[in-house]
């Protein structure tokens, strides 16, 4: 199979991930923070190094504000339900994902939302953002790598006009963590959501959310963390704040290994391996007569998550088309993301999603290209 | 060889410092089950045991970093020492 799918989630996982996943059952297969004995005292280190070795990673001062979730929606709506009240208003882009949209239309009329306008390939402009901005906005929320065309957004921009104005500003790194380097301090990043599953190559039901310093954020659930068992109200310390309930153990050895992995490798060169395939790719698409690049045309400003759309084919037809007749995995029609979708001009039936991880190669892109131009 | 305990309100501040003792200053300290003795001052089920010596330094890391700690005791006796 060629899968071209890594926006959804990446996919083969690296064998070490794999192996720390089914390790993890054997040697951490006690519940950490709870009991005592060796094993668990054990997992518990293990949970501890692996908030270790995110903080490193993104720069983060405290493990303990690593909190872990199931994927990046968990992450997102703990941040966003945790932060916002009733009366505040909040900041996102019309190029974020569901994950972001759903939970601030949750919030409103309470909350009041404004969104930031993109062009046609994607990009916003922070003098728009600043237009935005009101005495009462507590939140800005943006993603980092557009999960549509992979365009990227200027957000180091954004967090320093929101740090200037002591706005919070919460970052979906979804598509971008593991890819771009991101380092929360420097970058003056308030929080941090990504899944564990995509571009940090862990397991499916990871996520994480990173929270810079010491926010008091509400918690959306309650109960056991093992800590403070006699009182009733949910512990004031992160990450007991906003993680409870028993750890995915095997998701977290996991992520641990997919970090490691990617430091080994290095994001640059992930990143500049990933830049050669869209390279290869934008130009062959730019070749094919009735399709269409939606986005940027070149490499820059924009990762490896490719969309296309074709003047004669519909774009579940091309997905099926590939899957069928040449075991392409792509995603096809619109991508939790409509808003986008809107601003890109593909509203009426969405696109053909690409997206490149590590293991992709150029002859998988060529095959790609050979199986789209032999389309009738 | 006299010992003491931390005992901490979660396994996370317990993990942290213990990571921050052996990473920043070489000095080892374990993971333990909180002494029976020890238990009204439990948050969680965890304590730090390590030489007395380095409890200043360990307490030191407590304090600069905000955690939440119950206290420091000697291993012996329980004797609250901070
Ligand atoms: C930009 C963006 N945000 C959030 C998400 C949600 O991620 P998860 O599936 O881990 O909840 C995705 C998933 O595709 C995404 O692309």
């Amino acid at each position: 199979m060629i899968y071209l799918d890594n926006a959804a989630t990446t996919w083969p996982k690296p064998n070490q991930v794999i192996e720390a996943v089914a390790n993890s059952m054997k040697y951490y297969g006690a519940n950490p923070g709870r009991s005592a004995h060796k094993m668990a005292i054990r997992t518990s280190e293990k949970v501890y190094e692996c908030r270790e070795l995110i903080a490193d990673f993104f720069g983060l001062s405290n493990p303990a504000n690593v909190v872990f979730t199931q994927n990046a929606t968990m992450a997102l709506n703990i941040a966003i339900h945790g932060i916002l009240k009733a009366g505040d208003h909040a900041i996102c882009t019309v190029m974020d994902h569901n994950s972001v949209l759903r939970p601030l239309f949750a919030k409103s009329p309470d909350v009041e939302v404004s969104y930031l306008g993109a062009d046609g390939e994607g990009a916003i402009s922070i003098a728009d953002l600043e237009a935005l901005i009101k005495p009462n906005t507590r939140l800005v929320i943006m993603t980092h790598v557009s999960n549509v065309c992979g365009t990227v957004l200027p957000v180091e921009a954004a967090a320093e006009l929101c740090h200037n104005h002591g706005i919070l500003f919460l970052l979906d790194a979804s598509q971008s963590a593991g890819i771009i380097n991101i380092d929360m301090q420097q970058m003056k990043i308030d929080l941090l959501a990504a899944p564990g599953h995509k571009g940090l190559y862990g397991p499916m039901g990871m996520g994480l959310l990173c929270i810079n310093h010491n926010l008091d954020l509400n918690p959306i659930i309650q109960g056991g963390t093992g800590s403070y068992s006699k009182e009733l109200a949910q512990p004031l310390e992160l990450p007991d704040r906003l993680e409870c309930g028993t750890l995915n153990l095997p998701g977290i050895c996991g992520l641990a290994e997919g970090i490691r992995y990617i430091n080994r490798i290095g994001i640059d060169t992930i990143g500049e391996h990933e830049a050669k395939l869209t390279a290869y790719l934008l130009d062959g698409l730019s070749h094919i007569k009735d399709i269409s690049i939606i986005g940027k045309k070149d490499t820059l400003g924009r990762t490896g998550v490719v969309s296309f759309t074709h003047a004669k084919k519909d774009c579940v037809d091309i997905s099926s088309y590939l899957s069928s007749n040449y075991s392409i995995a792509t995603r096809s029609m619109y991508h939790c993301a409509y808003k986008a979708h809107e601003s890109l001009g593909t509203s009426d039936a969405g696109t053909v999603r690409v997206s490149m991880g590590i293991f992709n190669t150029l002859s998988e892109i060529k095959i790609l290209l050979y199986a789209l131009k032999n389309m009738i | 060889m006299n010992n003491v305990f931390i005992v901490f309100a979660s396994a996370t501040s317990a993990n942290r410092v213990k990571s921050v003792l052996r990473k920043s200053f070489g000095i080892d300290s374990a993971l333990v089950q909180t002494p029976k003795a020890l238990g009204t001052y439990s948050g969680c089920s965890y304590c730090l045991k390590m030489r007395a010596e380095h409890l200043e330094t360990a307490w030191k890391i407590v304090v600069s970093n905000g955690l939440s700690s119950k206290g420091a005791f000697d291993s012996k006796d329980y004797r609250k020492l901070k």
